[in-house]
This record gives C-alpha cells, structure tokens and sequence, in this order.
C-alpha cells in the first residue's frame, strides 16, 4: 500500500514538471516567434536600398520616389533598431508598426510605378529582387501568423485542465496577447480607390 | 476546411492504431508463446493430461518461451531500427538527390529555397537542407529521425510546373511530417514488425532445415513433429505480419491527412495544396513516367491506391481540404507550351546539351575547346536516342548507363546482387536501362561517356564513392581487367577525382627521353598489335613494320603469352610520367599501332581517348566522338 501511494506521488510529481516545462517551452516558442518577426522585417529593410539601386537608372522621373521610400525605410529601421526587449516595451512596437506602416504605403507606391517601365520586368537584377521582397513579405506575415499560432497554442494549454489549476502559481498567469495590426481597421473597410 | 479539427481527428486516429498496433503485436507474442509451450508439451514431454490453460499458466516453459520470443522480436526490431536510422541526407542522395546551395541556385531554385524559408518560419522550425531530384514527375518526400537532421527533397517536377502557392503546400506538408514526427513513427512501425516477421522466418528455417535432417536420421516421427512447430510459427509470422502491415499503412495514411490539414495551418492557403495535388492527378494521367514509382512509397503523394498504400487517394485527400470540390481538374496546359517563357525553356533544353557538348569537347580533346569542336559534339548528343539522353541527365540514371558499359551477361545475378546491396534504387534504373540491348551502347562509349561526365559531376563526394566502388565491382567481377574497361574506368577516375580534388598528381614527370621507357612502350604497342591480328606470327612482322614507320626499330616485339595484366597496368603508370616531348611521341606510336590494321574500332577509339587524357597530349580529329 505505502509503495502504491509513492508510486502515485511520483507520477503526480513527474506530470507536474511536464506541465512546467510544457509551459516554459511554448512561452518561448512565443518569445522566439517574436523575435522571428522582426529578423524578417529587418530583412526587409535590407533588401530596399538595392532595389532602388537597381530601378534608378530607369525611374528617373520618379526619383522624388524614390527618396520618399529610402527615407520612411531608415526611419522604420530606426525605430526596429530601437527596441529592446519586444515583449513588454508597448511604446516601441507602437511607433515601430507606425513607421512600418508609412513605409509600407511608401514601397507599394513604388512597385506601384514600377509596373509602367515594361523594361524593368525583363531586368534579371529586378524579377531577382521582386522575389526577395515578394518571399520576404510572405515571411513576414508567415512570422505574424506563426506568433498568433503559438499564442492559440500556449493560451489553449494554459487553459485547459488541469493546467489552469497551476499555471498562475508558476507565474504564467495571464494569456499572452495576439498580435494586433495597425490595419485591422481598414481591413473591415471596403477598399477605396484613391490614386 | 477546419484544420485545427481535420489535424486533432488525425491524431487521435494515429494513436488508436498505434494502440491496435501494440496490442496486435502483444497478442502476438501471447499466441506464440502458448503455441510452443503446446508442442512442447505435446511432443516433447508426451504427456497425455488434457491442456487446460490453467496449466499453460502455472507451466515455466510458458514463461520461458515467452521470454524466448519477447527477446526474438526485440532483436529482430533492433536490428532493423539501427538499419532503418540512417539520417536525412542519407536517404536523400541514397535516391541521387543533389544538395541545392543558395549561392548557385537558378531563378527557380531560388523561389523553392524561398518558399522553404517561409514555410521554416510558418512552422517555427529551422530550414533544412533541400535537395533536388531530377525527375520530371511531381513529388517530394521529408526524411530523417529528428528535427535537426531532417531534409526535404523534391523533384524537379515539382519544382517547373507547380505555381509558388502550390510549391508552398507541397513544402508545407513536407515540413509537417517533420514537425510531427512522421518518419521516426514509420520507422518504429516498421522495425516491430521485422520483429515479427522474424518469428516466420524462424518457422520458414526450421520446416526447411531441422525438419528434414529430423527425417534422415530416421527419427521420422521427430521431424515431422518439428515440421509442425516451424509450419506454425511461420503462420504466425507471416499473419501476424499481415495484419501489421495492414495497420501500418493505416496509421501511414492518418499521418498524411493530418500533414495536409498542417499544411493548410502554415499557409491559411487550401487552394494552394489542393492544387497541387490536383495537378499531380492530372499529370499522373497524361504523363506516365516510369521512374515515378521507383521512389514512390514515402513521398508526397503515391500512384496506387490499396488497403497497403500509404498514402490515401488524392482524389479522398482533396475532397478534404475543398469540400466544394466537383471532382473536375482543371486542364492544365503543358507548362512549356503555354508560357511566356516556354521558348527560354526550350532554349535551356538546347543551351545545356551545348554546356555538354563543350564540357565535352574540353574533356576529351585535351587542347582548346574550338568552336566547331563543340559544335560537332552538339550534333553527336542530338543524335544519341532520346531515352538515354534523359537517363543521361539525371544522377541515378547516369550512374545506371555507365554500369550498363561495363555490364557482363555472364554474372548477372553477382552484378546485380552487388547493385542492390549498394544502392537498391540503383538497381531499378539499372534493371530498367538493361532492357534495352547493352552492346549496342558499348559501341557508343566515348559518346554516352562524355555525356556522362556532365551529369556525374552533381553527384557529392559520397555519392560518388559508392558510385566508383560499384564500378570497381563491375571490372574485377571476371577477374580480368581488359583493354576497354581500363580506358573506361580511367576516364571516369580522372575527371571525378580531378573535380573532387582527390586526384593524386603523379610525382615530377621522370622521363625525358624515350629510351625509359622502351619496355613499357613495346609492351603496350605489342598489345594493341596483337589485338588486331590473329596469332604473334602475323602480329609480330605488323609490329616490325609500325616501328620502321615511327623509327623505332630499337623495340621487339612481344609474345602474348608474356604480358600480363599487371604489366600492363604498370606501363601505364610508367608512361604517365615522361616529359612532354617524350608524350607526344609515345602518343604518335600508339596511334601507329592502334591503325596497324588500317582501322579503329570502338575499343581502340575509346582506348586512344584514354591515352591522350593520361599523356595530356591533343586528340587528332580523326577521333570524334562518334565511333565509325
């Protein structure tokens, strides 16, 4: 009877270190998936100047352009460069996703105009850099999704019995947040056309 | 599609077999168990008391053959588990996949390492290593026992005609099999049940065996008793293996539904991985391409459908991710025809048999590579039949062409026995290109050789060891190296281990005048002699003769009888060695000896390519790559 009773103490001790490390481990999936966001921004922001080395010679009209996207990219760099510790400082992902969002509007005028100059799509250099950032983007909101998948998975295990009965005394005591998007609004929008 | 839903179902279902696995495979154990412990009883103690199971129970023979046979299937799955662990990159170049490097990947390349980048992201898993398979069916398999051993490789198929959304569901479903851990289940499957079919062996050698020795010792009965003992246990096995397989393939099939439904969670994207497979429906009714199945039981998608496939049929997999699917496939055009850059396809087709053509030209005459030397080769590829010029350009085919040169009918099971061991899916390639009358291609050695070469150069270092091993078995499988297979195996070895690095250079080139090396060069003339005249005598004034022209009368002939092989092959080294002024006139006696009968065979022509390569000396032009 005394082994029996051990033996179930035991199992009850080794599940709740499971539960510990299960915890640990998806909180810094979380962690990592959002450092995973902003490498890809970064790389982002890597790719523009040699974009705009590459289109100058055929967009000369356009250089006015050309200066806007270069700016609002070191600016946005500048913002992601100044966050430390993503998780907790609200204030720096506030103005970061401001300045990635002006410079987002800035690049998609650009690919915009690119689209009139026929001889920039037979350009190598250029389909070349057009899948980058076509593959970088992806990666971007594939790093956003990744983030908000891992939330669901943490949320739901932390949740769930009879984790919820521990979670807060091991100090996971409140969900983690999905991310939110500076365009959720206009995505409940009808598009508008303005040129 | 719910894809959280579709991938807990799965999941579940996964672990119900699993458990219908396990209890299959105790039950198992127990059925044995008591069987043996009933003979044993029966026929070896004879006792007459009815059996009860409260007797099997209380008996120590039950506990002890229970023992046995517990130990028996653990051993049997042990052995296969250290058979069957082999890593990602194993498997992969193990089917002639070549490791894509970002650096020098094309346009297309490109995308896929990209969308494998995405996918790494969406699935928060680190990237693999790609490799791609040149194969022009639509396909792609993960590999590997852990995360970070894993690799995805995919066909070059799946690469030109599938659209990025529908390379990105192919990749995705790839990176779920990683993620879940797919591989390593199938390979526990797999290995319990080698334990299994351990115990019907055991059954299959003692009917064959012991139960006939029994019978000539005259202990008849003795005999025949064990022939029941083994006829049981080999039912046993080979039921129990049955029904294993059967549940195997289940669990198989569950874990392709639950890497869809995965798939569909990293790209929120069903159009991209239901087209996909809807166009591997498509292609896999218009086109048939016959090395598609070779690879065809752990990948993406599988042609047969049964109760053993492992995949589930597409036609199932799709209705699962789109509900709405009418069961139409879109009529996809023949991607080359249709697009844009369809003639730049086209062009790539003509511009590699070009590459070739002057990789070629660069080979095998040594000096420069002149324009119309390429061209000439370039006409020479065209001509070359159209189902050898695809296995030419592909890794595992190219290795099958070469063995086929060296092939001899005469061993075919050694040879063949020695190709499955290294390589098994060698051997399908190979039995398949075997078809096809070998001695015609032997003629065209120089040709398909030079060929080769191009294609042989993707494979890595390791790939090709196995390859060089193979080719070695190939030559000293009668014991006897000839005049032809040494030219061949000689050119093969130069070019690859220049290209490896891995060639040792010859110490300092010793000979500087051709008096060093006048036993070697009268060896070697006096072979090519005799190989083109009927007995020494008729030789012998030819060589006389060969030597006035060249003004070597110094050199005698000599008999046939007193050249062996290794002489042989030790004048070659010797002559790899002279001085260039010494090579160009060493080379000028052996083409006087070669045309001593005032023609070159196929042999001849592929022994003087040889030569030029190992003297570095220019090949005349009377030498094409065609043989006459």
């Amino acid at each position: 009877m005394g082994y029996l009773l051990l033996a179930a103490l035991l199992v009850a001790v080794l599940y709740i270190i499971t539960i510990y490390n299960t915890l640990v481990a998806k909180k810094n999936r979380i962690e990592n998936g959002f450092a995973q966001i902003q490498v890809q921004l970064k790389r982002r922001y890597d790719l523009i100047p040699g974009l705009v080395q590459t289109v100058k010679g055929y967009m000369e009209c356009e250089q006015d352009t050309l200066e806007a996207v270069i700016q609002a990219r070191n600016e946005a760099s500048g913002a992601l460069a100044q966050i430390k510790d993503a998780m907790k400082n609200r204030e720096g992902i506030k103005n970061l996703s401001k300045k990635e969002q002006r410079f987002v509007n800035q690049l998609d005028r650009v690919e915009f105009l690119m689209e009139a100059y026929p001889e920039l799509k037979a350009n190598e250099s250029v389909l070349r850099l057009m899948e980058e950032l076509g593959s970088t983007e992806n990666r971007i909101a594939f790093a956003r999704q990744a983030f908000n998948d891992f939330v669901y998975s943490f949320n739901a295990y932390r949740q769930s019995f009879p984790q919820n009965l521990l979670a807060a005394k091991f100090g996971f005591d409140r969900d983690a947040s999905m991310l939110a998007f500076d365009d959720s609004k206009l995505i409940q929008q009808m598009p508008a056309a303005s040129l | 599609m719910n894809f959280f839903e579709a991938q807990e179902n799965a999941r579940r279902d996964t672990w119900q077999l699993v458990i219908l696995f396990l209890l299959a495979v105790g039950g198992l154990v127990l059925v044995s168990t008591l069987f043996v412990s009933w003979f044993y009883v029966t026929f070896i103690t004879h006792d007459s008391v009815p059996f009860t199971l409260e007797r099997y129970l209380s008996s120590q023979v039950t506990y002890g053959t229970g023992l046995v046979i517990l130990v028996v299937v653990g051993i049997g799955t042990l052995y296969q588990h250290l058979s069957l662990a082999k890593g990602g990159k194993n498997v992969a170049e193990t089917l002639g996949g070549r490791q894509l490097n970002p650096n020098t990947a094309t346009k297309e390349e490109r995308r896929l390492l990209n969308v494998v980048e995405e996918m790494a992201i969406a699935s928060g898993i680190s990237t693999p290593m790609i490799y791609l398979l040149e194969d022009k069916s639509i396909n792609a398999f993960a590999a590997g026992l852990t995360i970070d051993d894993a690799v995805i490789g995919i066909t070059r198929g799946a690469v030109e005609k599938l659209e990025r959304d529908e390379l990105q569901g192919v990749i995705a479903h790839e990176f779920s099999h990683i993620f879940n851990g797919d591989m390593r289940l199938n390979m526990h499957l797999a290995a319990t049940l080698h334990g299994i079919v351990l115990i019907g062996l055991i059954g299959e050698f003692i009917m064959r065996h012991l139960g006939r020795n029994g019978g000539a010792n005259g202990r008849k009965s003795g005999g025949n008793n064990l022939i029941i003992l083994g006829l049981g246990l080999y039912v046993i096995g080979y039921v129990g293996l049955f029904f294993g397989s059967l549940i195997k393939a289940a669990v198989s099939r569950k874990r392709e539904y639950l890497a869809d439904a995965t798939a569909v969670q990293y790209t929120r994207f069903p159009a991209g991985i239901a087209g996909a497979l809807k166009k591997i429906l498509y292609y896999q009714s218009t086109i048939h391409s016959p090395s598609a199945s070779t690879y065809s039981h752990f990948y993406f998608s599988q042609g047969v459908s049964s109760i053993f496939a492992t995949h589930p049929p597409l036609e199932e997999r799709i209705r699962r991710i789109d509900r709405k699917w009418d069961g139409k496939i879109p009529a996809y055009e023949n991607p080359v025809e249709k697009r844009t850059f369809g003639e730049k396809t086209e062009n790539g087709e003509e511009q590699r048999r070009f590459l070739q053509g002057a990789v070629a030209a660069a080979v095998l005459s040594v000096g420069s590579v002149e324009e119309d030397g390429v061209q000439k080769a370039h006409e020479a590829i065209a001509g070359v039949d159209k189902m050898l010029q695809e296995k030419l350009s592909e890794p595992l085919g190219v290795q099958a062409a070469i063995l086929m040169l060296f092939y001899q009918e005469a061993y075919r099971e050694e040879l063949f026995a020695s190709v499955k061991q290294k390589s098994p899916y060698l051997l399908l390639e190979f039995a398949n290109l075997l078809s096809k009358e070998s001695e015609v291609y032997k003629k065209e050695a120089v040709l398909i050789l030079t060929l080769a070469l191009y294609t042989l150069k993707n494979l890595s270092v390791e790939q090709y060891r196995i390859f060089d091993s193979l080719m070695q078995t190939f030559v000293d499988i009668d014991s006897k190296v000839s005049m032809y297979e040494w030219s061949l195996i000689y050119i093969i070895r130069r070019n690859m281990e220049t290209y490896f690095g891995e060639r040792k250079v010859p110490r300092q080139l010793k000979h500087s005048h051709i008096g060093a090396v006048k036993n070697e060069l009268e060896l070697i003339f006096s072979m090519l002699i005799h190989d083109q005249h009927g007995g020494d005598e008729a030789a012998s004034s030819a060589f006389d003769e060969v030597m006035h022209t060249i003004g070597a009368g110094a050199l005698k002939y000599r008999y046939s009888d007193k050249i062996s092989h290794e002489m042989f092959e030790h004048a070659m080294k010797e002559i790899e060695v002279v001085k260039p002024g010494v090579a160009k006139r060493v080379f000028e006696g052996i083409l006087y000896s070669v045309k001593s009968d005032q023609m070159v065979t196929p042999d001849e022509n592929l022994f003087v390519h040889a030569v030029a390569l190992l003297l570095q000396v220019p090949l005349p032009r009377e030498f094409s790559w065609q043989s006459n």
